[in-house]
């Protein structure tokens, strides 16, 4: 058995389909790529393929081409992931926002169905709206909002969508109107019938092979078209990673192939915004920017806020005592977890290297942190401030 | 696939290190594909 045909074999044993992603070469004609050099890929057999997946895109400039390798193999040198501001980040944001017109700032997602699925999220807080419109056949990623109409195997009737995979949560699928691409008066129409539910309309300028008619794109982006009033426009760029190519419709129109060079041999995606919609209230919950966790125990907070600012009402003295009650039920028990967690875990010997790189406290003081951070967990107390909740909310 | 020509299921993407002969090899390639499903149709 040839490298290939054994690598092919253990590939079919831990990758689904023995795939990456979901492209496959057909029955007989599969093949594991050694290298990639230019326009070229080498299987392990040696064997040279012309090269028009591009890594699914995002490769404009050919694989391992000596400039992305000596950028990178210079970074590599420095530490790659941070998590923290960084010089060449700040810079790229600079050149992205300098490229794409609707650009005013920049937050960096590991994938296109990050970036799309956040740009829905900014949308529906800015607009305190939920429903979002999508065109039938447009690819956005592979998030549940995304996963809708993309290839119907059974088209509804407009604006219904039809899922495109299992496991997609059916109150996603009242959430999301589809309309055909290309069909500007429906669009329009749509939009003018749901306006007071639609946070955004995600498009593709160029959805997959079919060109826009004319008129198409810049009948949505009329700032006084039915569509700019109703929603915000969320224009995904050609498929998922953001590639910087600029074309009409998106990028700047007439610019010239300096666009090209940035983000080609690697992928990069990103959401775009207005600084207007990245500095909404509601997103800056967290000390920057959006957040999408912590949000548990925050009822329970804005309650007790609520009857702590009428402490000399004596009708909701009671309701007081129970949520303060409550409250402390829930942190004692989440407190409690957090150090039996941490009493329970053994303390690893350290050798002097690893004291040498942790800039951390002991193990036994992170866990506490993390407990104390954590939402409240599940605990009787729970059930009865839901009751509470109940009770409360059913008052006329 | 056979020919050795790797693409998207719809969609061809081309980039700065594809030269003309590789273009020209591609096209040929494809009339050729295209004129065997002709033939069998």
């Amino acid at each position: 058995m040839s490298d290939q045909d054994n690598l092919l074999r253990r590939a079919e044993q831990v990758l689904p389909g023995g795939i990456l992603g979901s492209h496959r070469s057909g029955p007989g004609l599969e093949f594991v790529v050694k290298e990639g050099r230019g326009a070229y890929l080498y299987d392990m057999a040696g064997q040279r393929y012309l090269d028009y997946l591009l890594g699914s895109g995002p490769m404009l400039l050919g694989h391992a081409h000596p400039a992305v390798v000596a950028a990178v193999e210079r970074q590599m040198a420095r530490g790659t992931s941070y998590f923290l501001l960084n010089e060449p980040a700040i810079q790229l944001a600079e050149e992205i926002v300098k490229a794409v017109p609707c650009a005013e700032q920049v937050r960096y997602t590991s994938s296109g169905s990050e970036a799309t699925f956040f740009a829905l999220r900014v949308a529906r807080a800015f607009r305190k709206r939920d429903k979002i419109m999508k065109f039938e056949g447009g690819f956005h990623g592979t998030h549940d909002y995304a996963l809708m109409s993309v290839v119907p195997r059974s088209p509804k009737a407009f604006p219904a969508p039809m899922m495109d995979s299992a496991g997609v949560p059916h109150a996603i699928e009242a959430e999301v109107l589809i309309a055909p691409y290309n069909d500007l008066a429906t669009a329009e129409a749509l939009i003018a019938a749901h306006h007071d539910e639609l946070a955004a309309v995600l498009i593709e300028p160029y959805q997959r092979t079919i060109v826009p008619a004319p008129g198409f794109l810049a009948g949505t982006a009329r700032r006084d078209a039915p569509v700019r009033r109703a929603a915000d426009l969320r224009r995904d760029r050609d498929r998922i990673p953001l590639r910087l190519r600029r074309r009409p419709g998106i990028l700047r129109r007439g610019a010239g192939p300096g666009g090209l060079r940035q983000g080609g041999g690697r992928r990069l995606s990103a959401r775009v915004h207005r600084r207007a919609e990245g500095d909404h209230a509601p997103l800056r919950r967290g000390p920057r920017g959006h957040r999408g966790l912590r949000l548990a125990g925050r009822n329970l907070q804005r309650q007790r806020h609520r009857v702590r600012g009428r402490p000399r009402d004596p009708g909701r003295a009671a309701e007081a005592r129970h949520v303060r009650t409550a409250l402390q039920d829930r942190h004692a028990a989440a407190r409690g977890a957090g150090r039996r967690r941490a009493q329970a875990r053994p303390r690893p010997r350290r050798s002097a290297a690893s004291r040498r790189y942790s800039t951390s406290s002991s193990p036994t003081a992170r866990s506490s942190t993390i407990a104390r951070r954590s939402p409240p967990t599940a605990t009787g107390s729970s059930a009865s401030t839901r009751s509470w909740c109940a009770a409360r909310s059913s008052r006329p | 696939m056979r020919r050795k020509i790797v693409k998207a299921v719809n969609k061809i993407y081309v980039s700065l290190a594809h030269t003309d002969k590789d273009v020209a090899e591609t096209i040929e390639i494809f009339d050729q594909a295209l004129a065997v499903i002709a033939a069998g149709a």
